[in-house]
């Protein structure tokens, strides 16, 4: 093939969000269309699927071919683009029926709760009506296709790629428009009689023919910029124009003309009245036939077998300990420079960001693969392990300060650029797990102490999976409670979770003992709603409620509060304030003010912050006095999970609001860990190529440090960033609304109750972006 | 909160008979049919399986409220449909051996970074040249400035008949932008002038991503003020 066309046909250029998107409706649509095939296969068949998912394609080939790329050098290309957008994708589309099956693809909140009020919306109904009328659909055909056409508007579309871009769904938007009374896809109702829609087609093409014309037979070139342009092809800019007429004559016609022939030759057939299947038909299914089972990882092909062999979790665990063995040695005997070392690359830039996007993504995997529980393993078999851990510490405030001690050390201690400390502090995490567990039975140091773990159960809060029960009513008829209790083969939860009154991924380390050991093979790894459980309340097995467990709130705090505190510390602004303050107070280093930072952030900003939303909201939303709200009180648990009970209902809203922080803070890390991620994604091979070479082992070859770009650019990084924070602040602003909505039905009262801890949620994300948007240090992160 | 339960007064009378339907209650059996088909997705919670009269064509504006929908939400999604290419020419000129074009971004040009894209072609065929290498240099015309330089490549640029390089142009002024074409011994050059302007504000590039949480808010009220209505007056809270 000719370089030139080579060229040519390699300038596809692929436009993200629009791909996403388009992928996006495909899988919907095609979930829908399973379903709805399931229960009638004739009224779905195959050819609506293939429509649906061609027009989708050539939308995509439209925006992200050679066409698009030589869209201002040649008019033909670009016209051959439009037709694609006006005349090819939106019947194809329409052809699929698509209404019914993206409706039914849509998991059912999403279709019941979220779309139920705006389908039964009358505006939206009268829109609807109006916007899918034949007439106002043909003048909006033909006003985009005449408009846009108009040589100043053409120009500033090819000048500016905002304006293309309007230029482009317009055409495409008003061309689904022009195409539905002609498909008119089930199960929409014609507004005019059928026989009117062969005019309705040749008034199109007479608009076509109208436009094709004047560029035939123009005798000069009508845009600009395709005589400015140079000439790449063999044509002139005038035979170009002439070219792309006569496509557009030809290919509208045919497009306008065919569909109006059959559709006079269906409506004149005899059998024109019966097309419709008889209605007994539509009744005749069985809904059970089709049945949708809900996703369970356990059961997904690969993945869903190694969690299930006997094995699998502990190949996980072995992974990992030899990566942090490596670490460990690495980090001893290394060199000193933390990109060059395991201990710098793995950990921070590799370890937590894989963890934090498992945890976005997925749910707790870092738990599940944790190293630390093998020495655990190691100490219980020394048969030390007799005693209960103390009662006076079986809550998560340990933890919580342990938690508060890591963050300050890490920025404290420059933990990500001494390789040493770094090294120091994973030996001491397994040397605290060996201890702990040895003398303390039941997980005690899962439960109670680990730090990084109570990080991910509180984090976990938000993954779209959980260990749950697949059947109640099987829980309801077993009577040993071995996903508890556990049995000869294996043993139950150490973390005291009993699956029936599990709910939400608190305290669970994905261990999959429960899931091993239940007889009726009914536990799996199901989807659940994000965030569902900082809504809910019930009362949690070996937890209580969220409501009486101000320690849990606490580390609900830490780590919303950390991920901004965090963040802010790395930025250059930020850094240079503290550097300067240290040089004017003529201190020797900036650990007394890097420790006032953290002070601050973790703790007495928080306590603030959350103690003035506390009394706002009691004082604005008269949550005690106002008979016309319902009590938030809630019956006590016995056993006192979480302290007193006295402090109710500010002690409840603390507990219930501040956990609604969760989403905003975990937004956060995962922008903040996504930065080094993609900024140092090249780290690990020349560093592990280093330090195998030191070991004196060559196979791996030796290290090429070469200065390698982000793996995204500024922008692309920046706007992901963003939208994580948006997502976070959104969900943690619903998740405040519900629960405000808990305490006072009514909706003003709701808002009072909630207008204050808005109020730090929308302070926290503006800190956020104020963070995202300054220039990063690049502290040893990037080589 | 727990959703009320809705008695409906509509499709219900569909889960019984269809005989009873379509005997008159202005339901398309095509709206029957669709009626069914989600019941799958629980849509059938809100119509329990019980006659009651039927006032007609309730059914039928849910699916108009759709259609409304799904044309609102493409044309909120339209953005996503379209990826320009929008450079302009700069400077074409025949110049030794080659025609060179350069294209940029248009007026106004700001002081960031800059796409530059440059065409080779041959001066008497008119053909692209791909194997030419193109060496760009910018230099302040009215300051102090220092002049710096990049190379462009077809790797960079998404018409691959052009090569593209990004130049982050420091400060506002008049610049001269120079391409330098080689292929061989042979060479040639083109120089244009560029008026660059002061940067786009930050908030510009990002301000999509800022609207998004009050749009979404925003959606949400109306969401919950739609719910409050229909259960309020006793419709079903989805189709």
């Amino acid at each position: 093939m000719p370089f030139v066309a080579q060229a040519v046909l390699s300038s596809w250029s692929i436009p993200p969000w629009a791909t996403f998107g388009l992928l996006l409706a495909a899988a919907i649509y095609l979930r829908g269309w399973r379903g709805l095939r399931a229960l009638r296969s004739t009224l779905f068949p195959s050819w609506r699927l293939g429509c649906f998912l061609t027009g989708l394609a050539l939308l995509w080939s439209a925006i992200a071919s050679p066409l698009d790329a030589f869209g201002s050098l040649v008019l033909t290309a670009h016209m051959v683009q439009h037709l694609l957008l006006m005349v090819v994708a939106p019947p194809l589309i329409l052809l699929g029926s698509p209404a019914i099956p993206l409706l039914r693809g849509l998991p059912r909140w999403a279709a019941r709760e979220a779309l139920g009020p705006f389908l039964n919306w009358p505006l939206l109904e009268r829109l609807g009506q109006a916007l899918t009328h034949p007439a106002f659909c043909w003048v909006a055909m033909a006003v985009a296709m005449l408009g846009w056409h108009v040589p100043a508007a053409y120009e500033l579309a090819l000048r500016s790629p905002g304006w293309h871009q309007v230029e482009h769904a317009c055409f495409f938007i008003t061309s689904l428009l022009f195409w539905w009374p002609v498909i008119q896809p089930w199960p929409s109702a014609p507004q005019w009689p059928r026989w009117f829609i062969p005019l309705y087609l040749l008034l199109g093409d007479v608009v076509n023919t109208i436009l094709s014309g004047f560029l035939c037979f123009s005798n000069r070139v009508l845009y600009p910029t395709y005589s400015a342009a140079p000439q790449v092809s063999s044509l002139t800019p005038l035979d170009d124009q002439v070219a792309a007429g006569a496509i557009m004559w030809f290919v509208g016609s045919l497009a306008f003309l065919g569909p109006a022939v059959i559709l006079t030759v269906q409506l004149l057939s005899p059998s024109a009245g019966t097309r419709e299947p008889p209605l007994a038909d539509s009744l005749g299914f069985n809904e059970r036939r089709y049945s949708r089972t809900p996703f369970d990882l356990l059961r997904a092909p690969a993945v869903g077998w190694l969690l299930r062999a006997r094995y699998g979790r502990r190949a996980l665990q072995f992974v990992l300990l030899v990566l942090a063995l490596a670490v460990i040695g690495d980090g001893l005997f290394g060199p000193r420079m933390s990109s060059m070392n395991l201990a710098g690359a793995l950990p921070w830039t590799y370890g937590r960001a894989l963890a934090i996007i498992a945890l976005l993504a997925a749910g707790n995997f870092f738990c599940m693969a944790c190293p630390f529980m093998l020495p655990r393993e190691l100490g219980r078999r020394l048969g030390l392990a007799t005693r209960r851990w103390p009662r006076a510490l079986r809550t998560k405030w340990l933890a919580v300060g342990l938690l508060v001690l890591f963050f300050w050390a890490f920025e404290a201690f420059d933990l990500w650029e001494t390789p040493l400390r770094t090294a120091s502090i994973v030996a001491a995490y397994f040397a605290g797990a060996f201890l702990v567990d040895t003398f303390f039975r039941d997980a005690s140091f899962c439960k109670y102490v680990c730090p990084i773990g109570q990080f991910h159960f509180v984090s976990s809060l938000v993954s779209p999976l959980e260990v749950k029960v697949r059947s109640r009513e099987v829980c309801t008829g077993c009577a040993t409670h071995d996903c508890l209790r556990g049995n000869e083969r294996q043993r139950g939860c150490e973390l005291h979770l009993f699956l029936p009154r599990k709910s939400g991924n608190m305290d669970c380390t994905f261990c999959l003992d429960c899931i091993k050991a239940c007889p009726h093979d009914n536990i799996g790894i199901l989807p659940v709603a994000p965030g569902r459980d900082f809504v809910r309340d019930p009362i949690r097995s070996s937890l209580g409620r969220f409501s009486r467990r101000p320690d849990i709130a606490a580390l609900a705090l830490v780590l919303a509060f950390s991920a901004f505190a965090s963040a802010a510390a790395m930025v250059a602004p930020v850094a240079s304030w503290r550097d300067r303050l240290a040089e004017r107070f003529a201190m020797g280093s900036a650990l007394p003010l890097t420790s006032l930072l953290f002070l601050v952030a973790l703790v007495l900003a928080p306590a603030l912050l959350v103690g003035l939303a506390v009394v706002g909201g009691r004082l604005l939303g008269r949550v005690v006095r106002s008979p016309a709200l319902k009590s938030p009180l809630r019956p006590r648990e016995p056993s006192g999970a979480g302290g007193s009970g006295d402090g109710a209902p500010a002690r409840e809203m603390f507990c219930r609001f501040s956990l609604a922080l969760v989403p905003l803070g975990l937004a956060m890390w995962g922008a903040h860990v996504l930065f080094h991620l993609l900024t140092g994604w090249n780290m690990p091979w020349p560093v592990l190529q280093r330090a195998t070479t030191d070991l004196g082992i060559g196979w791996l070859g030796r290290p090429h440090w070469v200065m390698f770009g982000p793996l995204l650019g500024a922008d692309t990084l920046l706007a992901i960033q963003l939208l994580l924070l948006d997502a976070g602040l959104l969900l943690s602003l619903y998740v405040g609304w519900r629960v405000a909505t808990g305490f006072a039905p009514r909706v003003w009262a709701s808002l009072r109750l909630f207008g204050p801890w808005a109020a730090v949620a929308a302070g926290l994300y503006s800190s956020g972006i104020w963070v995202l948007l300054q220039p990063m240090q690049m502290r040893g992160m990037v080589q | 909160m727990k959703d009320r339960e809705i008695v409906p007064n509509d499709i219900s009378d569909c889960t019984g008979s269809a005989a009873f339907c379509v005997s008159g209650h202005g339901f398309s059996r095509a709206a029957i049919r669709s009626h069914h088909l989600l019941k799958g997705n629980d849509f059938g919670r809100s119509f329990p399986a019980r006659l009651k009269p039927c006032p007609g064509t309730e059914y039928r504006r849910i699916y108009d409220a759709l259609y409304g929908f799904a044309l609102l939400a493409a044309l909120l999604l339209a953005p996503i449909t379209a990826s320009a290419d929008g450079g302009v020419v700069r400077a074409r000129q025949v110049s030794g051996p080659f025609i060179i074009s350069i294209f940029t971004a248009s007026d106004p040009l700001r002081a960031s970074a800059i796409d530059v894209s440059v065409l080779v072609q041959d001066g008497k065929s008119g053909e692209a040249i791909l194997d030419a290498t193109v060496d760009l240099t910018l230099q302040p015309l009215d300051s102090d400035n220092p002049r710096f330089g990049a190379r462009a490549t077809h790797e960079q640029a998404t018409n691959k008949l052009l090569q593209a390089a990004v130049l982050h142009v420091p400060a506002v002024g008049r610049w001269g932008l120079r391409a330098v074409a080689r292929r061989g011994p042979e060479e040639a050059t083109v120089f244009t002038g560029l008026q660059v302007a002061p940067p786009a504000p930050r908030l510009a590039a990002i301000w999509p991503y800022l609207l998004l949480p009050p749009f979404v808010i925003a959606v949400f009220a109306l969401h919950q003020a739609l719910r409050q209505k229909a259960l309020h007056r006793g419709r079903p809270l989805s189709s």
